[in-house]
């Protein structure tokens, strides 16, 4: 270590004599061991202050972590269950015919399709009617609210145009919709269209809500 | 700790930033307060600088003042660490020897109230310094009145004997030294006045009667 000694102010009651002779007999130095001990104090405070800030926000990352799958968990949980809990039941082909109202609830890009793809080539519309024909291939699948309403997913006809459709879009159908229901007899024989085509589950909805809509109507 | 010096932070001829920004620019050999500001911001380099300017005033202070060489060691690492530990709260209101001796001063007091083996009989040695030139007569009679002076000057009254090292040892003027020792600048005066009396007389007598018995 450099020797560093100063010399004192002269202001007080000295003595050059008194502090010569002190200086030629304290001519001790720091032991290295000290000097290293020291300056490796230094060094370790100096690091751990500069990592201080990192090893604080590690724990803060972890935190927002958490809470982030937390929300997401808890926004998840309150999504209505009907979207979940409705039945899937594989209708044949030959099922679409019945199948009277159709809602799209997230419609395709029109210049975004495939220019084969029958959605394509339809005309924009909302209307149900419109909708009605709609080809359906063989796999379609159709799900069934609480309210009578019909969520049906096509996984045939429509791949063509899945590179423009979200996976998530779906056909919501209604059967027996529209005039059909003004009379009990139509709604009948439109049911019984439902049990023959093998749409049990769907037929016996279409039931109940006749029975609801007609009480005096004797059903066979 | 710095604030317990009781000095004005208005004294500052420089703020943080400047000292931090002209002190290594500017000046080879900057102020301790600069080097120490300068390891506040984390520049070990500095802190060595700094430490190498004092470590061996502080270590002599401290081993004449404890006449004990590992209690001196053990409060020399204390003040170290001390001053260390303070860099965060560091501000240049007073010159950093005074912090330093004053920090060193308190450890000193808090050791005596810990441990009475200060008390005890110095186990130091004054080193020698002979030189090749002189002749054996002359290096014989000093080297007796370096023995005499160290033995007198454990003799001293604590306080005397502190008022002293630290005007040996620190380069602090009378004004400085009160400030550290928490006495005023007259009663400081006093006691460095009596210890040079003490330790001139020693030297200018050659038989004193502690060596006759020896």
């Amino acid at each position: 270590m450099t020797e560093h000694r100063s010399t004192p102010d002269i202001d007080g009651p000295g003595d050059p004599l008194v502090s010569s002779a002190y200086r030629e007999s304290a001519a001790e130095r720091a032991p290295d061991a000290l000097n290293r001990s020291v300056m490796q104090q230094a060094r370790e405070q100096v690091r751990t202050r500069f990592f201080r800030p990192v090893a604080w926000l590690r724990p803060m990352a972890w935190a927002a972590t958490i809470g982030l799958s937390l929300a997401i968990v808890i926004e998840l949980s309150t999504v209505p269950q009907t979207a979940f809990d409705v039945p899937v039941i594989e209708i044949p082909a030959s099922g679409t015919q019945v199948l009277r109202e159709i809602e799209v609830p997230r419609r395709p890009e029109a210049n975004s399709l495939d220019a084969n793809s029958p959605l394509a080539n339809s005309p924009e519309t909302d209307s149900p009617a419109d909708l009605e024909l709609t080809p359906f291939g063989p796999r379609a699948r159709k799900t069934i609210a609480d309210d009578g309403r019909v969520t049906l997913q096509d996984a045939g006809s429509l791949h063509k145009a899945e590179t423009a459709v979200p996976a998530t879009s779906s056909v919501i159908l209604m059967p027996c919709a529209g005039d059909i229901r003004n009379l009990p007899e139509s709604w009948l024989e439109c049911i019984k269209r439902l049990e023959s085509d093998g749409l049990v589950d769907l037929a016996d909805s279409e039931r109940e809500q006749l029975q609801q809509a007609f009480p005096d109507f004797k059903l066979p | 700790m710095i604030d317990a010096i009781g000095l004005n932070p208005d004294d500052l001829s420089l703020s943080h930033a400047q000292a931090v920004a002209y002190a290594p620019a500017m000046d080879p050999h900057p102020e301790d307060s600069a080097l120490m500001l300068r390891y506040k911001d984390g520049d070990v380099d500095a802190f060595e600088t700094l430490y190498r300017r004092h470590n061996d005033a502080l270590y002599r202070y401290l081993l004449r003042l404890c006449r004990h060489r590992d209690n001196a060691e053990d409060i020399f690492q204390e003040v170290w660490g001390k001053i260390i530990k303070a860099r965060g709260r560091y501000q240049a209101t007073a010159k950093f020897t005074t912090f330093l001796y004053r920090v060193a001063h308190n450890c000193f007091i808090d050791h005596i109230r810990r441990n009475q083996r200060h008390q005890n009989t110095a186990d130091i040695e004054p080193d020698s310094q002979a030189s090749p030139t002189d002749a054996p007569e002359v290096e014989t009679e000093r080297s007796l009145a370096r023995r005499r002076l160290d033995a007198a000057l454990q003799d001293l009254p604590e306080e005397q004997r502190d008022v002293f090292l630290l005007h040996e040892e620190s380069g602090l003027n009378l004004d400085d030294i009160a400030l550290v020792t928490g006495a005023n600048r007259e009663t400081t005066k006093s006691r460095l006045r009596y210890a040079v009396k003490k330790l001139r007389a020693a030297i200018d007598e050659p038989n004193r009667p502690e060596e006759e018995a020896s």
